[in-house]
C-alpha cells in the first residue's frame, strides 16, 4: 500500500458498519431508472462498476418516500414493497466486492426535475425561486403521511439488504430543508416559526425511522451547510442544524452538502469552482458534531483527499463525479498509479446537464458511464487479428481511438502535425476558468505512453506517406477549423476568429464585438478572455440568451464574473454587416436593425468546418479507412470520445 | 550537447536582520550583514550539476549595489563560470517588474538554454521576478520546480512542479525559465580557494541597449503603502466568512479566497508600448488615486 494515502485507505466505521476505506460514492440521480419505480439492471451495473473499482461506501441516489415526493417519474418508489427484489439484487451484488451500500431517502417537496410537474407540496404555499411552480400548502395529515413514508421506506431499505439509510434531511433539495428554512416555512402551527418548530418534522422523521429500523441500523443525514442564496442561510445556521440532528442521539453520520436549486451551481459546482472548495464546510460541520463527517466538493485527486483527512477536516471523502468519470479511482490511487487516474473536470455536460433533463447519465471522458454493460470494466476484448493501425490527428478523437485500439493489442502509430497533443482542447483551455479541460488530454496522452503507442509530433503526414506504410487501418481524425463567414465585411483586417483571439495571434482594439452562433464557450468564454484583458465587449448571439447551449451552472457563474465588467449581452440578434468601425445587427424575430458604433475589433464564432482532405485522398487505396471526430462532423468532446471508443472496439 | 545556463541571484540581508525603513517602506540594507539568498543556492547548485553532467557554461547574474558582488563571488566559488553585476544608482528601489525588465536587458542579447531562479528571496518573498523575467524574455516558465530531467533529444526537459495537493509533471521545450523549490538538491559549500579574478563583470544601465527613455526605478508601478506583522493563525485554511453576502461568498470561492483585482490591466504589446502604457497608467490612474488619498 502506498504510504502517502494512509488515511484514505484506512478502514473506517460508521455506527456498526465497517467500511474498507474512506472513499464514498455520493448520492446522485442517474436517470437509469424506468418509470416502474424499481431498480433496473443498468442501475446495478452502474453501482457495481464503482464497487469493482474499490470504493468503500456507496450511497445511492434519493429514493422517493411518497408518490408526491418523486422528483421525476423515474424515481424509485421506496415506500412500495415491490422495490425489495431489486434492492436485494443490488445490495448483494455490491457486497460481493467488499463495498458497503446505503440508500438515501427523500421527499422532493417543492423541487422537481419534471417540467411542469403535476403537483408539488411545501410547508407554505410558494414556489422555489429558481422556477415558478407553485405548491400545495401541507396540512397536518400530509405531514403525517411524509413521516410514515420515510418510516416504511427505511424498513424496506433495511429489508433490502442495505447497510444503512440516509435522510435527505436538510440537503440541497427536498421537502425537509424547506421546513427548516425560515424563508420557505412561514407556518403558524407547531411546524413553523421558531427554530425548534422548523426542525420538528425532520426530527420526527429521524425518531420514527429509528423506531422502524431498530437501534443498530445506520441512519445518516445529509445537511446543506450553506444555501448560497440571498435569502438563505449560511454555515452558522448549518452548524445549528447539524447540532439539532446530532442532539437526537439517533444519527450515525453526517454528509456535508451546499447549495440548493436556486444556487445549484454550488451544489454541483462546475470547473470554475476550485477543487476541494468545500473543505472548510466539512471542517465547520465537524466543529458541530463528533459523529463521522463525509466531505464533498470537487475532490478528484487522492493527494487532495488524503490532505483533507489528515488535516482532520473530515472522516470520509465523498465524490460523485470523479467516480462517474473514473470508477477505478480508488484502486489506482491505492496502487500508486496516480497518473492513470482520469480526473473529472466538472464540465457538467455528460452528468448533471443530462440528468437535470431527466436523461440517463453519461460522462464526456468515460463512455462507460451509464452504459457499463457495453463499455464497462471487463468488456474490452483483445483483437482477434492484430492490425497495424495509423491514426492521423492527436485531438480527443485520435487519442481515444489510439488508446482503445492499443489496449486491444493492435499496433498503433499516431501522427500529430502540431508539436503537442490535444488539438482544439489546447485552444479551449485558454479560456479563463477552463484550464482543467486539458486533463482530458493529459489522461489520454499518459495512456498512449504506457501502451507504447508510436507517437509522432510535429509531423504532417500525406496520403502518399500513408500509402507506403502498409497499414491495415487508417483513421483520419484531423479535426476541424473555424468556418468561413459569409457576412459582408468579414474580410476586414479587424475581423478575427475565436482562435485568433485565444491563441493571441492578432492584436485587439479596446472595444470588441463578438458574434457567436455556437451559443457555447467560443462566445461566452472568449468574452471573459477579453474582459480579463480590460476590453469592452459586446456579445451578440441568435440564442435566447448568451451561452444558451451551455450547462446552466457554468453560465450562472460566468455571468457573475463578467456582467459588471464592461460586457453587454445582445441575444436574439444576428450580425448583418461589418464595417470599419461599426457593426449592423438585426433582431432575428423582428428584423429591426441597429448599429453598434466605435468598434475596434470583431470576433466571429461561426462554428467549425471539418478538415478531412486526407480521407478523400486515401479513398480506395487503404484496406480500412475511417474518418472520426470533428473530421467527420465538428462536435463536442463527449460525442467524439464515444465515437472513438466504438471504432476502437470495432477495429 | 551542452547547456548554456543563466542563474539569477540576489544578495539579501542575513536571516534575522531584515528591517524595514518606516518612512520609505524599503528594506534597510545599510550596515546589515548580507548573504546570498538561500533559495539561490539551490539554483546555482542545480545549474552547476547540469554543467558537470552535460557540459556547458553557467552565468550568474544579479542586480544590486556594488557590494552585491559578494553574492556573485559565492556563486563563482560554488562553480559558476561567470558573474554579471548590474549596478546603477538609477535602479535603487526598483520593484519586481523593473528588476525583471532590467535583468531582461542583460540576458536578452545572451544565448542560453535555461534560466534558473530561486523560488523567492528571503527579504521580500514575492516570487515574482522569475515569472516576470520569463514574460519579458518571452520564455516558457515553470515555478515551484522540484526536479529537472533532460530528454535524450536535448531539446526538451521534464519538469516536476510542486503544488498544494501533490505534484505536476510537465514537459517543455527549451529555452525555459524555472524557479526551484528548496531541497531540490543539497548545495555545496563555496570553495574559498577559487579565484574570482576576471570572472565578475560590473555593468551599468549605460552599457546596455535599452529602448525605454529614462528607464529607472522610478517607473516601478508598485508602491508599498504599509507593512505590518502578520497575525498568527491557528489553521492555515481557506474559510469563507459566513456573514458575507451569498454573492460575495461565491465570488470569493471562485477566486480562491481573494478579492477581485478590478483595476488590473493586461499589457500585451511590445516592450516600448508596454512601458509607455505603464508610464501613463502610473501617472494618471495610480497618481490620481494617491493624490486623492
Amino acid at each position: 500500500m502506498k504510504e502517502f494515502y494512509s488515511h484514505l485507505f484506512s478502514p473506517g466505521k460508521i455506527g456498526t458498519v465497517s467500511i474498507p476505506n474512506r472513499i464514498v460514492f455520493l448520492p446522485h440521480y442517474c436517470g437509469l431508472e424506468t418509470d416502474d419505480g424499481t431498480i433496473t439492471q443498468q442501475h446495478i451495473d452502474y453501482f457495481a462498476e464503482r464497487a469493482k473499482g474499490g470504493v468503500g461506501l456507496l450511497i445511492i441516489n434519493s429514493h422517493a418516500v411518497h408518490p408526491l415526493g418523486k422528483m421525476s417519474v423515474k424515481y424509485i418508489e421506496a415506500w412500495d414493497p415491490k422495490v425489495l427484489h431489486g434492492y436485494r439484487e443490488l445490495s448483494s451484488e455490491i457486497h460481493k466486492y467488499g463495498s458497503r451500500i446505503f440508500v438515501q431517502l427523500s421527499h422532493g417537496g417543492h423541487s422537481t426535475l419534471t417540467h411542469p410537474p403535476q403537483l408539488l407540496i411545501a410547508p407554505t404555499q410558494m414556489s422555489e425561486p429558481s422556477y415558478h411552480y407553485n405548491t400545495m400548502e401541507m396540512g397536518i395529515e400530509d405531514i403525517q403521511e411524509v413521516v410514515d413514508g420515510f418510516t416504511i421506506a427505511a424498513r424496506n431499505v433495511m429489508e433490502g439488504g442495505f447497510d444503512g439509510v440516509e435522510i435527505k434531511g436538510a440537503a440541497h433539495d427536498g421537502l425537509l430543508r424547506s421546513f427548516i428554512s425560515p424563508y420557505f416555512n412561514r407556518r403558524k402551527d407547531e411546524y413553523g416559526g421558531s427554530f425548534e418548530n422548523r426542525m420538528r418534522l425532520p426530527l420526527e422523521v429521524v425518531q420514527a425511522m429509528r423506531q422502524a429500523v431498530g437501534p443498530s441500523f445506520v441512519i445518516g443525514v445529509r445537511v446543506c451547510m450553506d444555501e448560497f442564496t440571498s435569502w438563505g442561510y449560511s454555515s452558522e445556521e448549518g452548524k445549528r442544524i447539524v447540532e439539532a440532528f446530532a442532539g437526537t442521539g439517533e444519527i450515525n453520520y453526517f454528509s456535508c452538502d451546499a447549495g440548493c436549486f436556486s444556487s445549484f451551481y454550488m451544489e454541483i459546482p462546475p470547473m470554475c469552482i476550485p477543487l476541494g472548495f468545500a473543505e472548510y464546510l466539512s471542517a465547520e460541520m465537524r466543529e458541530a458534531t463528533d459523529l463521522p463527517v463525509i466531505a464533498f466538493g470537487r475532490i478528484n485527486d487522492p493527494a487532495l483527499a488524503e490532505r483533507i483527512l489528515s488535516s482532520g477536516n473530515a472522516d470520509f471523502i465523498g465524490m460523485a463525479r470523479e467516480l462517474i468519470c473514473d470508477p477505478e479511482f480508488p484502486r489506482k490511487a491505492q496502487e500508486g498509479r496516480e497518473d492513470e487516474i482520469r480526473h473529472c473536470i466538472a464540465c457538467q455536460d455528460g452528468c448533471i446537464y443530462r440528468v437535470m433533463q431527466d436523461e440517463p447519465i453519461r460522462c464526456i471522458q468515460n463512455p462507460a458511464a451509464g452504459r457499463e454493460s457495453l463499455f464497462g470494466l471487463g468488456t474490452l476484448q483483445g483483437a482477434k487479428r492484430k492490425k497495424k493501425v495509423l491514426v492521423v490527428g492527436g485531438g480527443p478523437a485520435g487519442l481515444k481511438v489510439a488508446e482503445v485500439a492499443a489496449r486491444r493489442g493492435h499496433r498503433v502509430a499516431l501522427f500529430e502535425q502540431d508539436n503537442e497533443l490535444g488539438g482544439q482542447v489546447n485552444i479551449a483551455a485558454r479560456i479563463p476558468h477552463r484550464e482543467e479541460i486539458k486533463d482530458v488530454i493529459r489522461y489520454l496522452a499518459i495512456q498512449l505512453e504506457k501502451l507504447a503507442v508510436d507517437i509522432h509530433l510535429a509531423t504532417r503526414i500525406t496520403a502518399g506517406d500513408i500509402k507506403t506504410m502498409e497499414a491495415d487501418a487508417v483513421i483520419v481524425a484531423t479535426g476541424s477549423k473555424p468556418a468561413p463567414s459569409e457576412i459582408p465585411g468579414s474580410e476586414g483586417e479587424h475581423v478575427l476568429t475565436v482562435w485568433d483571439v485565444l491563441l493571441e495571434r492578432k492584436s485587439l482594439g479596446d472595444h470588441v464585438v463578438i458574434f457567436d452562433i455556437t451559443r457555447r464557450w467560443p462566445g461566452l468564454g472568449t468574452a471573459e478572455f477579453l474582459v480579463e484583458r480590460g476590453k469592452k465587449v459586446h456579445i451578440i448571439s441568435p440564442g435566447f440568451y448568451i451561452g444558451e447551449q451551455l450547462e446552466p451552472s457554468n453560465v450562472c457563474l460566468a455571468y457573475q464574473r463578467i456582467l459588471d465588467r464592461g460586457v453587454t449581452l445582445v441575444p436574439n440578434t444576428e450580425v448583418l454587416e461589418i464595417h470599419n468601425d461599426s457593426v449592423t445587427t438585426a433582431n432575428v424575430y423582428t428584423g429591426k436593425t441597429e448599429r453598434i458604433e466605435e468598434v475596434d475589433t470583431v470576433v466571429l464564432s461561426m462554428g467549425n468546418r471539418s478538415v478531412n482532405d486526407l480521407c478523400a485522398a486515401l479513398k480506395g487505396s487503404v484496406n480500412e479507412l475511417y474518418c472520426i471526430g470533428d473530421a467527420q462532423a465538428p462536435r463536442l468532446i463527449q460525442q467524439v470520445i464515444l465515437e472513438a471508443e466504438e471504432l476502437g472496439r470495432a477495429l | 550537447m551542452s547547456y548554456r545556463i543563466i542563474v539569477c541571484i540576489k544578495q539579501v540581508p542575513a536571516l534575522g536582520e531584515v528591517r524595514i525603513d518606516p518612512d520609505t517602506h524599503n528594506l534597510v540594507r545599510e550596515s546589515v550583514p548580507s548573504v546570498l539568498n538561500p533559495f539561490d543556492e539551490f539554483a546555482i547548485e542545480e545549474a552547476v550539476r547540469i554543467r558537470e553532467r552535460f557540459g556547458g557554461i553557467v552565468t550568474a547574474i544579479t542586480m544590486g549595489p556594488p557590494q552585491a558582488e559578494s553574492a556573485l563571488k559565492t556563486a563563482v566559488q560554488m562553480g559558476a563560470d561567470l558573474g554579471f553585476l548590474l549596478t546603477d544608482r538609477r535602479l535603487a528601489g526598483s520593484d519586481t517588474l523593473i528588476t525583471a525588465l532590467a535583468l531582461s536587458f542583460i540576458i536578452n542579447p545572451m544565448e542560453f538554454d535555461l534560466v534558473i531562479c530561486g523560488l523567492e528571496t528571503t527579504d521580500s518573498s514575492t516570487a515574482q521576478v522569475g515569472p516576470e523575467l520569463a514574460e519579458k524574455l518571452n520564455l516558457f516558465h515553470v515555478t515551484y520546480v522540484s526536479r529537472l530531467e533532460f530528454d535524450h533529444d536535448k531539446r526538451h526537459v521534464s519538469v516536476t512542479r510542486e503544488t498544494d495537493s501533490g505534484y505536476q509533471v510537465m514537459r517543455s521545450r527549451l529555452p525555459l525559465l524555472v524557479t526551484l523549490v528548496k531541497g531540490i538538491n543539497v548545495p555545496r559549500e563555496p570553495d574559498t580557494q577559487v579565484s574570482v579574478k576576471d570572472r565578475i563583470k560590473h555593468v551599468s544601465l549605460d552599457d546596455l541597449s535599452i529602448s525605454i527613455p529614462n528607464f529607472s526605478a522610478d517607473l516601478s508601478p508598485t508602491q508599498v503603502v504599509k507593512i505590518e506583522r502578520a497575525k498568527t493563525r491557528n489553521r492555515a485554511q481557506f474559510v469563507i466568512d459566513s456573514r458575507l453576502s451569498a454573492r460575495d461568498r461565491i465570488r470569493m470561492i471562485m477566486q480562491g479566497g481573494m478579492e477581485q483585482k478590478s483595476a488590473a490591466v493586461m499589457l500585451d504589446e511590445d516592450i516600448d508600448g508596454m512601458l509607455k502604457k505603464l508610464g501613463d497608467f502610473i501617472l494618471q490612474d495610480i497618481g490620481g488615486e494617491w493624490q486623492r488619498r
